[in-house]
């Protein structure tokens, strides 16, 4: 538990004054309460971090979570946290994928948006793991250069200290892609490293939100999204068609991925959500 | 109470999936409601108004006229109401205002005689490309008043206005027309009818004088009359007959005389002094004048007594006279000393000479008895036929007078029918300066303006539920295409996973530009919709309410948009 707490120090130390003084604003009112141990799932972390630049003018608007804590948004994901904690009492459910039936339907805002709530606490240490090896986003709403990360992982060039990057939120940890031809992202994700870096990722870090690709789009979920302990699929309202969704649904169960549940994005109208919510309350009634 | 409360729910959980459906694709609504609408309310303009031009006028007829027409004539006014809708809105009429009108070509309708199918067809198509229509009701009927309306439809205003008073006009030439023709079939039919009677009268008079025609001034109905007629001719016969007895008397006296004259004249020759003593009569003769004597006193007795007769009636007076004749000859047929003295006294004229003039007189005298014994025959003729005739009186008296009667009858018939006519002559007249039948026009066609089909209220309602119904149509169209989830509850229930949060939409810059251009967008658009909507709508409400405002604006309007963008002819304006 001490380790764990002095490679976050040195993490926290490697990050760039702009960043903390950046985030400071957020973290004054919590500061104190992110390195309480003892307090949820512990997790061991990797022994070395990466240093990174942080810009706060380059993350990306949609890290609500960053720009405005105390939105509503911001405050429908602590909801989701919440969620999940009480899902996983038992701590089994520790490397989530965050995937989605076609693309662009919000899994990479929704991972840092996640992972950002989820580390807020100060209690679970958390990774996200950016896994779309060809339309990487995680270092693009985080405003980071190209940089080493999943893909030398799993080949063995680099390891995870090496790989992970700290950010100016306390608990936080960023897996960058790497650099991978995607021809042959098969090989790299269907060998037993790509599992073992898993493995590792889950006794490190409490809680892994792996960015994935969409289920009905390329075969990397298949390869990867088994190894992980569950996931979440993220539907877009409007936008998602049902059978698309239908159809990623029935792939992830067929490769044995325990689904959480499901993250609705760009809800525009609540009520329709509390309609049904309590049209079947006063149904059940 | 859930089962109860159940339906309510339905319903309402019903109406707001439909109100958030609507929400939701508020686009498709517009798009709906502002394209489809305004399409309906511009093409709505070129629906065909109608507009009506009503008239009313009254129809009154002459009582005296209509009561002699209907009373005394085959023909009637009756005719004239139960015509007045083939007078009016027949083939013919409506042809005929077409083409006054100029919207028929004149040669199309020949002036006599049924319309050819050719004529029918073009009539059918005029009014169908002008949607004229002509009505006619009887608001008020009596039998001498008639109030008529007539309604007129067109496209046009006035061509509606036109088609009314063209109509009316015709109907109104056309029945004075018919009534003078009524009137002068009526004025023929009493003349022959006046002809007839005076036939029959002439014929009855004819059978009732022809037996009389002798005896002029005799009336066959008057039995008194034609009894004192016939106590004239028997005075008559009365009077020749003395007459007649008494040149017979003079004739025999003078016969006598030359006898006697001879007879002495023969003594003187034979002896120197003849004893010139006249010779007496003869007894044939004074016995004959005794039983004409006796004859005259038995008539005068019968005449006194059995017919009661007084002493001035005149057969009695003829009696007597001629009773004094007779007497008078029975005196003077004896022996006269006259003739024997004559020839005795001395200085006398000479027996020649005085048988010279005594012949002569007895040649007039027979002369005279020969005329007065042919006035006897006639005379005795004519009562022997005039008697006839009176018994003939008597027995046929009854068909006489019937005969009579009828004659009396058809005189006055005569007299009745001279009148008709002479009214219906002054009728005639008056109808020819149109003072017989009154026409009066209590309401002329007004110029309105205002569509009466179609409808506003109901156009509206068409226009607007056909851009509705497009809304509509549109919106089922794209929730079926559609496949996207609607709500968290179907994500639940398709997928079959628990929804963990309904996050939503992220405010980023991307989403505040994409906004942006959808306001910058749809903003305008809907209010470019909107108020092509109203405007659209507005136009319409006017080319109903306000055509010629319409017309002006549309006027003023294709001076800047395309020609024939606002049909002008199909709101009945060129």
């Amino acid at each position: 538990m001490g380790s764990m707490l002095e490679i976050v120090k040195k993490l926290r130390a490697a990050t760039t004054p702009q960043a903390a003084s950046g985030v400071s604003q957020t973290n004054d009112a919590d500061s104190g309460s992110y390195f309480q141990p003892g307090i949820g799932i512990t997790a061991e972390a990797p022994s070395a971090g990466g240093k990174c630049v942080w810009d706060p003018r380059r993350i990306d608007s949609a890290v609500i979570a960053f720009h405005d804590r105390y939105s509503a948004v911001c405050e429908q994901f602590r909801s989701i946290r919440a969620r999940l904690l009480s899902m996983n009492s038992a701590g089994t459910h520790r490397v989530i994928a965050i995937t989605s039936s076609i693309p662009q339907e919000g899994k990479s805002a929704c991972a840092m948006n996640l992972g950002i709530v989820m580390a807020e606490g100060g209690e679970h240490l958390t990774l996200i793991a950016d896994a779309d090896f060809r339309r990487s986003s995680i270092g693009k709403m985080l405003g980071l250069e190209q940089r080493p990360g999943l893909a030398e992982l799993i080949r063995g060039s680099a390891s995870l200290p090496e790989v992970l990057c700290s950010t100016p939120f306390p608990n936080l940890y960023v897996l960058p892609p790497g650099k991978h031809a995607p021809d042959n992202l098969a090989e790299l994700l269907g060998c037993s490293a790509a599992r073992e870096v898993l493995v590792q990722l889950r006794r490190s870090f409490a809680y892994t939100f792996v960015d994935l690709p969409p289920v009905n789009t390329v075969s990397d979920v298949s390869m990867l999204a088994p190894a992980c302990d569950s996931a979440i699929l993220v539907v877009q309202m409007h936008r998602t068609p049902e059978p698309a969704a239908a159809q990623a649904v029935r792939t992830l169960q067929a490769n044995n991925v325990k689904l959480l549940g499901c993250i609705i994005t760009r809800c525009s109208d609540r009520r329709s959500f509390y309609y049904d919510r309590y049209g079947y309350y006063y149904r059940e009634g | 109470m859930s089962t109860q409360t159940r339906p309510l729910e339905d319903i309402r959980n019903s109406l707001a999936e439909y109100t958030r459906i609507l929400r939701y694709r508020w686009r498709c609504v517009l798009l709906g409601v502002g394209i489809v609408g305004s399409l309906a309310f511009w093409g709505s303009q070129h629906i065909p108004r109608r507009y009506v031009a009503s008239t009313i006028f009254e129809r009154r007829d002459d009582t005296v006229l209509r009561n002699l027409i209907s009373k005394n004539s085959p023909y009637s006014f009756d005719n004239l109401k139960t015509s007045l809708t083939i007078d009016m809105t027949g083939s013919r009429a409506l042809a005929e205002a077409a083409v006054k009108l100029g919207r028929l070509p004149a040669e199309l309708v020949p002036p006599e005689g049924p319309l050819s199918e050719a004529s029918l067809k073009a009539l059918d198509r005029t009014l169908i490309n002008h949607g004229l229509q002509a009505s006619v009701k009887l608001l008020q009927t009596s039998p001498n008043l008639d109030t008529i309306q007539l309604n007129c439809t067109a496209n046009d205003p006035r061509l509606a206005k036109a088609f009314a008073i063209e109509l009316r006009d015709r109907y109104i030439a056309r029945t004075r027309d018919r009534i003078t023709e009524m009137l002068l079939s009526t004025q023929q039919f009493f003349q022959s009818e006046i002809e007839r009677f005076e036939r029959e009268l002439a014929e009855r008079q004819e059978s009732l004088s022809a037996p009389f025609r002798d005896f002029p001034g005799v009336d066959p109905t008057d039995l008194t009359g034609a009894g004192t007629r016939l106590e004239t001719l028997r005075q008559n016969r009365e009077r020749l007959l003395e007459r007649k007895v008494e040149l017979e008397t003079q004739v025999a006296a003078r016969e006598r005389f030359l006898l006697e004259l001879a007879s002495l004249e023969a003594q003187s020759a034979t002896t120197s002094r003849p004893a010139p003593v006249a010779p007496p009569a003869s007894n044939e003769s004074r016995e004959a004048l005794r039983r004409s004597l006796q004859d005259a006193e038995r008539e005068l007795a019968d005449a006194l007594t059995v017919r009661r007769m007084t002493n001035e009636h005149p057969t009695v007076k003829a009696l007597q006279r001629k009773l004094a004749a007779l007497r008078q000859a029975m005196a003077e047929s004896e022996p006269t000393p006259a003739a024997a003295a004559a020839l005795r006294e001395p200085g006398r004229t000479p027996p020649g000479a005085e048988r010279l003039r005594v012949e002569l007189e007895l040649e007039a005298l027979r002369r005279q008895l020969e005329m007065a014994q042919a006035n006897f025959s006639r005379a005795d003729d004519q009562v022997r036929r005039f008697a006839a005739l009176y018994d003939q009186l008597l027995n046929r008296g009854e068909e006489l007078r019937r005969l009579s009667d009828q004659a009396e009858q058809d005189a006055l018939t005569i007299a009745m029918w001279r009148e008709h006519l002479g009214q219906l002559n002054r009728i005639l007249a008056a109808e020819k300066e149109q003072r017989g039948v009154q026409f009066a026009l209590l309401e002329e066609p007004k110029d309105s303006g205002r569509a009466v089909w179609p409808r506003a209220t109901p156009l509206f309602a068409l226009c607007a539920g056909s851009g509705l119904l497009a809304a509509a149509v549109f919106v089922a169209l794209a929730e079926l295409r559609d496949r996207s989830f609607r709500s968290s509850g179907q994500v639940s229930r398709s997928l079959g996973i628990p929804v963990l949060e309904c996050v939503s939409e992220i405010p980023t810059p991307q989403v505040r530009r994409r906004r942006r251009a959808n306001r910058l967008i749809w903003i305008p658009t809907a209010a470019i919709l909107l108020a092509l909507f109203t405007f659209s709508g507005g136009l319409t409400y006017v080319s109903l309410e306000r055509p010629e405002l319409y017309r002006k604006a549309v006027v003023r309007l294709q001076r800047v948009l395309p020609q024939g963008l606002f049909p002008l002819r199909a709101v009945g304006m060129r």
